[in-house]
């Protein structure tokens, strides 16, 4: 009895595992009442057949009260045992039903096109999103219409030869770029997501395919393109104009080199034999000369002397004008240079009866500059004081700090008027006309020796009171001229 | 014996000025009115002295200077550039092309005789 009892639950376990699996395997294509109604079917048919093979005939009424009583035991194992199974079936169904609704909603609803493509090129599936961005007025007609992706849809065929050839080898395709037609004819760009989807067999049965129109994207791109293109014509015609500039300029400067080279050999040739001849004559070497013819030639002199040192002061000015001027770079004796330019202009100032003291500083020495330039600067600013003082004194000085040298040339002439003071490193300019009158020189000493002083790195000033005198005070680095 | 100076110069006034002014001083005047016959005439008498104009009719002064250079016999004898040109550069060209020393036109007839003296003097020391 108890044996019988034990073996049909057994029996009922057995088949409710069965019908377990069995459920697993089929819930996709059958209805689970329907396994259900047969496994209990199964289930009592076995049980009475397994009875009525064991039971005495005259147990029948007990084998009666043991079917009854093995049939609730079956009805609660399986209930028991189903009910979890119904129960996960029944999540499954709601998951795959939830997924789908997704799947549809995303579809539905997404602003991307959702396709479903053949290989061969026909339309399985559209979303609106997709009908609406391939101007189509419904899928129906978007799936009748195309039947040729790679002619109708494609303005360039091999693009979607690629897409395939990628997407087959590849399984998926990212970010895919393509001009295509709408259904009117007109063009937009798509960028697309894809993937092939295969049975079990490996066949494909479609394709997957997101797409975005781009077409704003690739236009604003194109648009960005041209601009860069012409800026870069731009650029060159513009580097072309510059080029040509600087060509001319290149050629003017060396233009002006050659005139001032010629200009500088063609004012001095005749001058060699000016001065030449006169400084013979007046030597004596070609014969005595009386006072008077000596007198006259002494003017020739100094006239061609005075000529001279025009030129070369027009010369000097055009040349740092045209930046053709170099200072040389060579260690000299400064103090040996301001004494030898005393001793030069000493006579000058002792014709017009002026005194010319000189104050050198113990620590002037060696100065690195172009000793020519240096010499000439300070000739042009004692000329100057001496020039334009009648009586007193042209004093300089020259002092050394760890930094600079400071050289004062300092007069007790007619001074600058302070309306004059901005003008007179100005060439070709004379503080006051009368004077200009008055005082040879072009006026190009003062704008030379400013340029000279500048261009070692140092610079000059003045400071003067009308009638009273002027000092003139130039600073250059103690280093040297290029410090 | 007065020194020998050779005057490779085209223009006649400067020929005529330097000539008078050298002569004068004792010195022997050989003249050269291109830069080709001055390298001819330097290699035949072979000057104490080279006074050298650089703007020459066929090859300028810079030229002439290096060729003398390359003469062995020249090795000592000083050019002297006696130029007008007194641009930015030009002595510094005239002395890498083998020049010795330069005096810029136009000459001091007072200093000219005393500095050429120096280069003679310079040599025989």
């Amino acid at each position: 009895m108890v044996y019988i009892l034990a073996s049909s639950i057994a029996l009922q376990l057995a088949a409710a595992f069965m019908a377990l699996r069995l459920i697993r395997f089929t819930r996709n294509y059958m209805p689970w009442s329907l396994i259900s109604a047969a496994l209990m079917l199964m289930s009592v048919r076995r049980m009475i057949s397994f009875s009525h093979a064991f039971a005495e005939p005259a147990m029948l009424d007990t084998t009666n009260e043991i079917i009854g009583l093995a049939i609730s035991a079956l009805m609660f194992s399986g209930i028991v045992g189903i009910a979890p199974i119904f129960k996960t079936i029944k999540k499954s169904e709601e998951e795959l039903k939830k997924s789908e609704e997704k799947y549809r909603s995303i579809f539905e609803n997404s602003v991307m096109g959702i396709f479903r493509t053949t290989a061969d090129g026909h339309y399985l599936s559209a979303n609106p999103a997709g009908v609406k961005m391939y101007g189509y007025g419904s899928q129906e007609e978007m799936m009748r219409s195309v039947t040729d992706m790679a002619h109708q849809t494609y303005v360039h065929p091999e693009d979607r030869k690629r897409f395939k050839e990628l997407l087959e080898k590849n399984g998926s395709v990212e970010g895919f770029e393509a001009e295509h037609f709408t259904g009117d004819g007109s063009k937009i760009w798509a960028s697309m997501n894809a993937r092939v989807i295969r049975d079990e067999s490996g066949a494909i049965l479609y394709y997957e395919t997101t797409s975005e129109n781009i077409t704003k994207r690739k236009h604003a791109e194109a648009e960005l393109e041209k601009y860069r293109l012409h800026l870069e014509e731009l650029v060159r015609s513009r580097t072309q104009e510059l080029e040509k500039a600087k060509d001319a300029a290149e050629s003017a400067d060396r233009l002006k080199s050659v005139f001032l080279a010629t200009m500088s050999h063609e004012l001095r040739t005749p001058l060699n034999s000016i001065i030449g001849f006169t400084g013979i004559l007046l030597q004596g070497i070609a014969g005595p000369l009386n006072e008077e013819q000596e007198k006259q030639l002494g003017m020739v002199k100094k006239s061609s002397q005075h000529l001279l040192s025009l030129i070369n002061d027009v010369l000097d000015i055009s040349k740092i004008e045209a930046g053709q001027l170099e200072l040389q770079n060579a260690p000299f004796d400064l103090r040996r240079s301001i004494e030898n330019i005393i001793n030069i202009v000493k006579p000058l100032a002792e014709k017009k009866g002026l005194a010319l003291s000189a104050y050198i500083d113990d620590a002037i020495g060696e100065f690195v500059g172009d000793q020519r330039r240096v010499e000439q600067a300070l000739i042009n600013l004692i000329n100057n004081g001496i020039k334009f003082t009648e009586k007193g004194v042209v004093a300089v000085s020259c002092r050394k700090d760890s930094f600079r040298i400071v050289i004062d040339v300092k007069d007790t002439g007619i001074g600058i008027k302070p309306e004059d003071m901005d003008n007179i490193f100005m060439p070709f300019h004379q503080a006051d006309a009368g004077i200009a009158r008055k005082q040879e020189g072009t006026g190009l000493g003062l704008p030379i020796t400013k340029k000279l002083v500048e261009m070692m790195n140092g610079h000059i000033r003045v400071s003067s009171e009308a009638g009273t005198g002027s000092t003139f005070t130039v600073i250059l680095n103690a280093e040297g001229a290029q410090k | 014996m007065s020194d020998t100076v050779l005057l490779i110069e085209d223009n006649e006034q400067n020929i005529y000025l330097i000539r008078f002014l050298l002569e004068k001083n004792g010195f022997k005047v050989e003249e050269a009115r291109n830069g080709q016959e001055g390298i001819d005439k330097a290699v035949s008498i072979k000057p104490d002295l080279v006074l050298l104009d650089i703007q020459l009719p066929d090859i300028d002064g810079y030229a002439v200077a290096k060729r003398l250079r390359g003469h062995k016999e020249f090795e000592d004898i000083p050019i002297i550039a006696v130029t007008s040109y007194a641009m930015t550069g030009d002595k510094e060209k005239c002395i890498n092309a083998g020049c010795t020393g330069y005096i810029e036109k136009p000459i001091n007839p007072d200093s000219f005789v005393r500095e050429i003296s120096k280069y003679l003097r310079k040599k025989v020391n």
